[in-house]
């Protein structure tokens, strides 16, 4: 009986009847009205082992040009960073790499970034640059695992695996669990695990609706080693506006070098 | 046999689905309380800085004959300060004016016959950097007037295109790039339309080279002169209507690659006697040159071309023209690293085999080599870099340098810098005789 009972609660865990599958639940989340022409302040809170904490305070302009996105960073502080900023045109499309720019200060230069590699490290922090944009749903294989209350909130949790090499390698992330809330398609929750043994751990710690969207003010992203945590970064974003007049000039060259 | 089968697959779900649960015991850890964030408040004034302390120490040099300079040991306990203000004057203009002073001790501690040259040179200094008021015209049109950076060309590491700012060379492989390039006073126009950038200069200051005190470690010039020969001064042209400068610039950034063309009238970086050889000045020299790059992948491709006129040598009569040509490749495939190597050729047209002695020392056919590796660690706390140029002749090396260096942010405003130069002999003489110049290096600055 109690043989039987393990089985059946297993069964139950792998193969759940959902009402959407994954794939649908997925799509939700990529068509969610996530806003646009957004401007933002954005700090970024490091945290080693030993809790000592750096941070880093920017200012964000986002804008959608049709599938398109266009950011640009810039650096408000700790100073010798102060003025640096990033301009990136993440393009829809997959056989289109992103342009990137970076605008360094201290050498006066402008220069172009190339690389196709996302697992790096985002300044530094636990956000790697494949978590700071969409992915291509297609790349991927999705599996509904069960379903779990975070906070108040139902959620799906949602294995996601990579289907070829090359997409773990731009990733580093060999499979994922996303926490995806069932009343908005919001991820409030994505578990990463690296080739190297780590584990990543995404929360949304603060979840604001602005303007009728629902945006993410507060994200931890953690990193640990047979369960210890290595690091961690809090990304807090204030004064978050939507529908911002931002015309093409915000995301050039030329307003980069001029600064805000 | 089904209860088998049923036991076995009990048992290896339950270890994932255990697995799975445990790991979702990571998110309930407890959250730590992070540090107050002060917002960065939008000010019509923003002023930062640094104040760094340097020092360095030479390992290499020979001991000294009696009367001359000793460049062994500690040469360097350098205090330098740097304080930019940055004022919004409206929604459209903005300025800049940073002011750079720096004094070194090592000067006057040292029990050491330091020339009044070397003194003057590298002892104490207050300079504006930049100075300038930056603004739009018109939704298309910019204006920026006064001392400013403008650098030409794609490469990182080797200038060819890059001419319109003179350098510091009083330290050769000692000067930190961020300070390398001195800012000149200029009027800027850029027009704007689409993925294309025109840039016109009128350069107004004529501001040159700052060179190594004459006798120093970094100029030796008993090398080129007779004895008790006198080196004279350089002597910097007038900032006048007539000797102003020209340049011009067209940018166009695309999806994947950028292309550039330039075109200017510009003082020449290096001297040539004039009077009888009793001074030193700096003439204009014409270039055209055009650069690109192609990023690919996780590599950014980059090439360079520069034809120039009008240069002058002191061991020729007659002015010679040059053409420049890079390559180069930078790798970012690897998490945290990143590689570039460069490789230029110089070729001067009617050459002529006096051109090869000092104080010129130039070949027919020269080339330079750069590779830089740079790898950050500790969630970009710590760079660590490794940087070699090489300059060669056809068939052997010139001389060059190498020089590694580890970067580390003790805190947001605490930072250490340390490494060590190289400097490689070679072929040419003015080279060759900074071989011994090898040295510790470290500082510390606080960023405010």
């Amino acid at each position: 009986m109690k043989i039987k009972k393990i089985l059946l609660s297993l069964l139950t865990f792998s193969t759940l009847s959902f009402a959407m599958d994954a794939f649908e639940i997925v799509t939700k989340v990529d068509t969610r009205d996530d806003g646009d022409n957004i401007i933002s302040n954005m700090s970024m809170v490091l945290i080693d082992k030993a809790n000592k904490q750096r941070v880093r305070s920017m200012r964000t302009f986002t804008k959608d040009f049709g599938v398109d996105t266009y950011k640009t960073i810039f650096f408000l502080a700790p100073s010798d960073v102060k003025n640096t900023a990033f301009l990136t045109f993440d393009y829809d499309d997959d056989n289109k790499d992103d342009d990137q720019w970076l605008y360094l200060p201290a050498l006066k230069k402008t220069k172009r970034i190339a690389s196709t590699d996302k697992s790096g490290s985002f300044m530094g922090s636990d956000f790697s640059y494949s978590d700071m944009t969409k992915p291509d749903l297609t790349d991927y294989n999705y599996k509904i695992v069960k379903e779990k209350k975070v906070g108040k909130h139902n959620t799906w949790i949602i294995e996601r695996v990579p289907k070829t090499q090359a997409i773990l390698d731009e990733t580093g992330y060999k499979k994922s669990y996303l926490f995806v809330r069932q009343d908005n398609f919001v991820v409030v929750r994505a578990m990463h695990y690296l080739d190297d043994g780590k584990k990543k751990y995404m929360n949304v710690k603060k979840l604001e609706k602005i303007d009728g969207i629902w945006i993410a003010t507060e994200i931890e992203m953690k990193t640990t080693k047979n369960k210890k945590r290595l690091h961690s970064t809090i990304l807090q974003f204030n004064n978050v506006k939507l529908n911002q007049n931002l015309n093409e000039n915000k995301f050039s060259v030329r307003q980069i070098e001029k600064g805000i | 046999m089904r209860w088998l089968f049923l036991a076995l697959l009990a048992t290896s779900s339950l270890t994932y689905a255990d697995e799975f649960e445990d790991d979702l015991g990571g998110f309930e850890e407890e959250s730590i309380a992070i540090v107050e964030i002060e917002q960065i408040k939008e000010r019509a004034n923003q002023i930062k800085g640094s104040l760094k302390l340097s020092s360095s120490y030479n390992y290499a040099h020979n001991t000294p004959f009696v009367g001359q300079t000793d460049f062994r040991g500690l040469s360097r306990l350098k205090t330098t300060l740097d304080l930019s203000v940055d004022s919004k004057i409206n929604d459209r203009w903005k300025s800049r004016l940073e002011v750079q002073a720096f004094y070194d001790a090592i000067y006057s501690l040292r029990d050491n016959t330091y020339t009044n040259d070397m003194i003057g040179t590298y002892e104490s200094e207050v300079e504006i950097q930049e100075a300038y008021i930056l603004g739009s015209i018109s939704d298309s049109i910019d204006l920026k007037i006064g001392r400013q950076i403008v650098v030409w060309g794609k490469s990182d590491n080797i200038r060819l295109n890059d001419v319109i700012n003179p350098l510091d060379n009083r330290e050769l492989g000692m000067v930190d790039i961020e300070d390398l390039r001195l800012p000149v006073f200029m009027s800027k126009l850029d027009y704007y339309s689409g993925a294309w950038n025109l840039s016109a200069m009128i350069i107004h200051e004529a501001r040159v080279q700052k060179e190594a005190a004459n006798g120093s470690d970094y100029l030796p010039t008993h090398i080129f002169l007779k004895p008790n020969a006198i080196f004279p001064k350089d002597r910097t042209p007038d900032s006048t209507f007539k000797n102003s400068q020209y340049a011009l610039s067209l940018n166009g950034r695309f999806t994947g690659w950028d292309l550039s063309f330039y075109g200017a009238k510009v003082l020449n970086s290096k001297w040539h006697f004039v009077n009888n050889k009793k001074s030193r000045t700096y003439d204009f020299v014409k270039m055209l040159g055009v650069a690109s790059n192609i990023a690919i992948g996780n590599f950014l491709f980059t090439s360079e071309l520069v034809y120039m006129k009008d240069l002058k040598f002191n061991t020729t009569k007659d002015e010679k023209e040059r053409l420049d040509f890079l390559l180069g490749a930078e790798y970012s495939g690897i998490t945290n690293l990143t590689a570039s190597i460069e490789l230029a050729q110089r070729h001067i047209f009617d050459y002529e085999t006096s051109m090869v002695n000092a104080p010129d020392s130039v070949y027919k056919d020269e080339r330079q080599t750069a590779l830089r590796i740079s790898y950050s660690f500790d969630h970009e706390k710590g760079m660590f870099t490794y940087l070699n140029t090489l300059f060669y002749n056809n068939s052997n090396i010139n001389g060059g340098f190498q020089r590694v260096w580890l970067n580390y942010d003790l805190s947001d405003y605490v930072e250490i810098n340390i490494g060590v130069v190289d400097y490689i002999g070679g072929d040419k003489v003015v080279l060759d005789a900074l071989s011994d110049n090898d040295r510790f290096f470290a500082d510390i600055s606080y960023n405010f």
